[in-house]
């Protein structure tokens, strides 16, 4: 019993006489540990592919697509720091800084990660192909085999030329396939316009 | 006529938000009523709209306390579907953070019971040799909750060789501790008086009420998932399961102290025999199928139950949380006690109420219901049946 008593108040002196167990953070900084997750932060090396929203479980990524141009965000508010956007990316553009205790409602204050990229629409009927950056990863990854698919052969050849993707609707006239195209109108154009109907 | 005492959802005395009914004669207890549902969050529905490897993310968020078991069972139970053989690796891996978790739930437990009684000092004891054991996790996993580890299929992050002499320094730091506050709860005469005696659940009552976890051993049944269904690499690791038999809040408060010692020795152990290789397995798809997870919780057995028709989304997710069961008898421990001790004794069965709240219990009792306010008497009577 007196044996007990001595070690708690050997505990309570040690404690009573030395510095608080606490740290002083945010006076003292405090940085977090390697592989500690913290707020996601886009690069530039992302290619606007939109797998991170795929996978998002708390679907806090968004992606808006406007004429010629896609906008994906991160609000760090919806965000839940689990990293699965960045086990997703093909690219490794998204990271999961160190940052900690950066939640503000305040205007000037940054409170989402956002990125740009131009966006390739289709030229016969307008819906969305991708973006370019990711036309020109496909190309890249796919080598040769680019030359199979007709979207990508004219992306390829306007890349090089310098010229803008995607050039606006115009009247596809004589069941042209060589043009960039969504799944929908390459079918059509590749089937239906050139083997079939041309026919009859 | 007794007179009724309101325990709830907000009381300095409750860490968890539940409504109970006392009802008090003087100040010995003769009924107790509860009402819980007031953190419903609709988990199970979520996970229907969700495929496999989001709903794992969800499912950590059930509870801040057990959040590695829920995933864990979740992910066996998916395993379970599509018969996926997952690595050993991942095996010991998923082992050494769940009896990490169980370390931190414990201290934690403890100190919130001895905040229970006043004994703060322990509560600041308790919780100081806690914070390194949070430290270890945000080294190990990115966070000191939500560790997001488990995966369909394995483990998401590696144990580094170098994280090794930290944890096991960790690991040493809370046994010297543990067996410190051992005899000092089992010693000390403040202790002895608040915690003997109080809140006794007999053996017959907790085999009826099919109790799970510390409250069970803590009344003499000797079941653990761990022991009885073997998941993870328990089969290979060698521990003991400590069981008293009073029935008393002592008796669950060394359990689950005892437990302690117990997790540190599994740590040990497999850290020791971590085998090498892959942490993850590949699989293709999930097929039509049920599957069933079972997991030793801090609290008792947790079950995880999915239904899947093919698809990468679950069509039926049903959890079953330990708390869930431990708390009906709660009639038997509170009934003739003090009032005094009542927020002891619903503290002892460590209430996790964020991990119960699965369904809303409708109560229809014949004749004047005393749970319902007279606004809702009169609205019942004039609807249309």
């Amino acid at each position: 019993m007196t044996a007990l008593k001595t070690k708690e108040i050997f505990e309570a002196l040690k404690s009573a006489f030395s510095r608080p167990y606490t740290v002083r953070y945010p006076k003292v900084p405090s940085p977090p540990p390697e592989g500690f997750r913290g707020i996601p932060e886009f690069t530039e090396e992302c290619i606007g592919c939109g797998a991170c929203v795929e996978v998002c479980p708390s679907k806090a990524i968004s992606v808006k697509d406007g004429v010629d141009t896609r906008t994906i965000e991160i609000p760090y508010g919806n965000c839940i720091l689990c990293g699965q956007c960045v086990r997703a990316c093909p690219v490794e553009a998204v990271k999961l800084t160190d940052k900690y205790c950066v939640f503000s409602d305040k205007e000037d204050e940054q409170t989402r990660t956002t990125v740009k990229r131009v966006l390739v629409r289709c030229e016969r009927c307008g819906e969305v192909v991708s973006t370019a950056d990711h036309l020109r990863w496909i190309i890249e990854k796919l080598g040769s085999f680019a030359f199979t698919n007709p979207t990508l052969i004219s992306a390829a050849h306007d890349m090089m030329l310098g010229k803008k993707l995607g050039a606006p609707l115009k009247e596809v006239e004589g069941e042209d396939a060589m043009r960039i195209l969504c799944p929908k109108c390459r079918r059509r154009t590749a089937v239906l316009d050139h083997a079939w109907r041309s026919k009859y | 006529m007794p007179t009724v005492i309101p325990i709830g959802p907000f009381h300095p005395a409750l860490k968890e938000p539940v409504f109970f009914k006392l009802y008090v004669d003087g100040e010995d207890i003769v009924n107790v009523d509860v009402r819980i549902g007031y953190i419903h969050r609709g988990i199970e529905k979520l996970s229907e709209g969700m495929t496999y490897e989001q709903a794992t993310f969800l499912v950590e968020r059930i509870c801040g306390i057990c959040s590695n078991i829920h995933p864990l069972c979740f992910v066996q139970a998916v395993e379970d579907i599509a018969q996926i053989e997952v690595p050993d690796r991942a095996k010991y891996i998923r082992t050494i953070t769940a009896e990490f978790e169980r370390l931190h739930s414990h201290l934690l437990w403890l100190g919130v019971a001895a905040h229970l009684i006043g004994f703060d000092t322990l509560l600041m004891w308790s919780w100081k040799y806690r914070e390194p054991v949070l430290d270890v996790f945000e080294m190990v996993s990115g966070n000191r909750q939500s560790y997001a580890m488990n995966a369909v299929g394995g483990v998401r992050r590696d144990i580094k060789p170098e994280y090794v002499p930290k944890m096991l320094k960790v690991v040493e730091e809370v046994e010297k501790q543990t067996k410190k506050v051992i005899e000092m709860v089992r010693g000390d005469p403040v202790t002895r008086a608040r915690f003997e005696g109080v809140g006794v659940l007999s053996k017959t009552d907790a085999i009826r009420y099919c109790v799970v976890g510390p409250t069970a051993r803590g009344s003499g049944l000797k079941i653990d998932v761990r022991k009885d269904h073997p998941y993870a690499a328990y089969s290979e690791l060698s521990f003991d399961i400590p069981v008293r038999t009073e029935g008393d809040v002592m008796a669950r408060a060394v359990v689950r102290l005892e437990e302690l010692l117990q997790s540190a020795s599994i740590i040990r152990q497999a850290i020791d025999a971590l085998p090498r290789g892959k942490i993850r397995a590949e699989f293709k798809d999930v097929p039509l199928g049920e599957g069933i997870g079972v997991g030793e919780a801090p609290r008792g057995e947790d079950i995880h139950y999915v239904k899947s028709n093919g698809t990468n989304m679950p069509e039926r997710h049903k959890i079953r949380a330990p708390s869930y069961v431990n708390l009906p008898p709660l009639k038997r421990m509170l009934v003739g006690d003090n009032l005094a001790d009542s927020t002891i004794t619903i503290g002892s069965i460590d209430p996790c109420f964020s991990c119960t709240e699965r369904v809303t219990i409708v109560n229809r009792k014949k004749g004047t219901s005393k749970s319902l306010t007279e606004r809702e008497l009169i609205k019942l009577s004039r609807q249309k049946k």
